[in-house]
């Protein structure tokens, strides 16, 4: 395994690592391998086949030597010759060559001799297997000029050789596994006497102490030139018929498998490279034209169905994308008209010094439900509405426009109480109220001349209330059902007196459900607590104290709810 | 048969609803928070098992928060039980009280 990645690689290191290198080389060491196991074994076959072709015909000759030489005459030199052998124990004097040398010997080695000439064998003779002492005795030798054996010239034998031409060669289990069968009494000799020579022999006749044998030799030495030869010829061949047929294997591998891998890679590759929205029309697998019908096709194609299927992905995200962004932008533009349909400008009535009045709200989330607003219904009255509409977000932020506007119109209407404008409203809101929301509502009526303050609430929290030199309290007035649940309820109006001096607190459940990250709820006790902190601070001053401390209290925890606030502090006319 | 029901994120239990009924009379047992995420289960649950009912009791006793989204259910699903029998709430909490005396629901739910 490389210790590096593909990508560390030079292009060397990645050229060696290739599919296409690999498959080169596995190729050729299979052909090293194949060849040489072929030739190996191919030498071998043809080697046997040679020797045993050599092995044959020199038994062939043989026994034709055999048959020519045969009869009584011959036995008699023989024993003639064996005598003297015997005699001397050894080699025959020259004087008793010249003797044995008659006609007959003579004649029988012509005889011999033109049986060697026409097969082309290296000599042809006659000879006796001394059994005891272990001697090959050369009789009547076919050798002409200096290699000639003269009669009772004599060679040792072994056990082995002596039993080959008596009996046969052993055949080899190999060579009975080949179905060889026939046990040919030739025997295949290397000596720097005679060289290499293959010698087979054919009994003549047997005495106790002799085998009279005819033999015929062999040069083998052509053997070893032909296998030379043979080898040359076959190795060439081999590595003919290796080369083309590793191009050809090369040529197809690399046509089923390392092209389409590389394009498969290649394309992966090209896609990688596509910068983002690109992507959705990519159609680098969607080119490939890979038809190898097996498991790579299957993988382009694969590839090609991922391909478009991450295209149409992305297209959609694309699309979803867009469309969360135009409504991001939509929801701010809802945010800004939110805020600009209710008082945000301050102060706000500067031309009134009678009364000072500040609110604020922070929706949860880019759009709330909660709302405040505070008109002057006409000279001498000034109208505040505290609400909280059931819910978040855009569905509360609906509802709130639609009831800030009823309230707001309905409240400018002739001779309308807080209770009878909430009752009013109630009913407008009941009859398309599909979704079963509700809004809570504090509505309170200021009489700017009198300081009376006439309200009634729907649902909502108890104001908070704080007669001057006093401090906040809350102030629990009657409360009549929501607004919005069911038609047809009757609310109640009470009335509080503030003097100059005294001030109002309204808001809603943002504030006193805050909580923080303990869960812990910030509750009316720490809202009255708060707001007492600092009793003389303006509207404004103390809409800040109460944002601080709501902040302070919630620290790092999310804000849940919509916090809304309005603070209102009665002036009265002498002050003006 | 009375059945658990988990809701509520992370596995964490946000919202438990005990049904138990005898075909005409309908128990659910509300626990833990009925708020934005938590409401819809219980509206469900009520839209779900009322057909047929002339008693619904909701007993609120292990009940320990309710913001208006759960109001907005017990609302609904007093005006179901209106067209077909009556709605009673049960065991509720001090916490729980305060916020439908301050709602005004107290003078439209049958608590006791």
């Amino acid at each position: 395994m490389p210790k590096k990645s593909v990508r560390e690689m030079s292009t060397w290191q990645r050229m060696r690592h290739s599919l296409h290198g690999k498959a080169f080389r596995s190729m050729i060491l299979l052909v090293i391998f194949l060849g040489v196991s072929a030739t190996i074994f191919g030498l071998y076959l043809f080697t046997n086949s040679v020797r045993k072709e050599y092995k044959s015909e020199a038994w062939h000759l043989a026994k034709l030597a055999a048959v020519t030489v045969k009869g009584e005459e011959l036995t008699d030199k023989i024993e003639e010759i064996l005598y003297y052998y015997e005699r001397n124990k050894g080699e025959l004097t020259e004087e008793e060559i010249s003797l044995v040398s008659d006609d007959f010997f003579e004649v029988t080695r012509d005889n011999l001799h033109a049986l060697q000439e026409t097969f082309e064998a290296e000599a042809v003779y006659i000879g006796a297997l001394d059994r005891r002492d272990m001697r090959m005795v050369y009789i009547i030798d076919s050798t002409e000029g200096e290699g000639y054996l003269n009669p009772g010239y004599y060679d040792k034998i072994d056990d082995e050789e002596l039993t080959t031409y008596k009996h046969g060669a052993k055949i080899s289990r190999f060579e009975r596994l080949l179905g060889e069968t026939n046990k040919i009494p030739a025997y295949i000799s290397d000596t720097d006497e005679y060289g290499y020579l293959c010698t087979a022999g054919e009994l003549i006749y047997s005495t106790d102490r002799y085998d009279v044998m005819a033999f015929s030799d062999f040069d083998m030495s052509h053997v070893t030139a032909m296998r030379s030869r043979f080898l040359w010829q076959y190795i060439l061949i081999i590595l003919i018929i290796s080369a083309i047929i590793m191009l050809i294997v090369m040529w197809y591998i690399k046509r089923s498998v390392i092209r389409p891998i590389n394009q498969l890679s290649d394309a992966a590759f090209a896609y990688s490279h596509d910068k983002g929205t690109e992507r959705r029309k990519s159609k680098h697998f969607e080119k490939l034209e890979i038809h190898t019908g097996d498991e790579i096709e299957k993988l382009a194609l694969t590839m090609k169905d991922m391909e478009t299927e991450l295209g149409d992905y992305i297209k959609n995200l694309t699309k979803v994308t867009t469309e969360k962004e135009r409504l991001n932008t939509e929801l701010d533009i809802a945010r800004q008209i939110q805020e600009g349909m209710i008082p945000h400008i301050y102060p706000a009535f500067p031309d009134r010094p009678e009364f000072d009045i500040y609110a604020s709200m922070n929706p949860a989330k880019e759009v709330g439900g909660d709302f405040y607003d505070f008109f002057l219904v006409d000279h001498d009255h000034l109208a505040m509405v505290m609400a909280d509409v059931s819910g978040k977000g855009i569905p509360a932020a609906l509802f709130m426009m639609a009831s800030k506007i009823l309230i707001g119109n309905a409240a400018k209407l002739e001779d309308m109480s807080p209770a009878a404008i909430l009752a009013y409203v109630n009913d407008q809101i009941c009859e398309t109220n599909t979704m079963e929301m509700f809004v809570t509502v504090w509505l309170g009526i200021l009489d700017i001349r009198t300081g009376k303050l006439r309200a009634a609430n729907a649902g909502h929290e108890y104001p908070i209330v704080r007669h001057k030199n006093g401090s906040y309290e809350l102030y629990k007035d009657k409360h009549g059902f929501v607004i919005g649940g069911m038609s047809g309820m009757v609310y109640t109006d009470y009335e509080i007196d503030l003097s100059p001096g005294d001030s109002i607190f309204q808001y809603t459940d943002g504030v006193t459900e805050a909580t923080n990250a303990d869960e812990v709820l910030f509750g009316t006790d720490r809202l009255v607590e708060a707001l007492n902190k600092d009793t003389d601070a303006d509207p404004e001053h103390v809409l800040i104290n109460m944002s601080g401390a709501i902040k302070d209290f919630v620290g790092e925890a999310p804000q849940f709810d919509d916090i809304t606030m309005l603070c209102m502090k009665y002036i009265g006319m002498d002050q003006g | 048969m009375p059945e658990a029901q988990r809701s509520g994120k992370k596995g964490i239990k946000m919202l438990n609803i005990n049904k138990e009924t005898d075909g005409t009379k309908l128990v659910l047992s509300v626990g833990g928070r009925l708020d934005t995420t938590t409401a819809p289960e219980l509206e469900q649950e009520i839209r779900e098992n009322t057909e047929g009912i002339e008693s619904l009791e909701l007993d609120l006793k292990d009940l320990e928060y309710i913001s208006s989204a759960g109001l907005r259910v017990l609302l609904s699903a007093q005006k179901i039980m209106n067209l077909q029998g009556s709605m009673v709430v049960k065991n509720v909490s001090q916490p729980i009280m305060e916020i439908f005396e301050v709602t005004g629901f107290s003078d439209i739910l049958a608590i006791e």
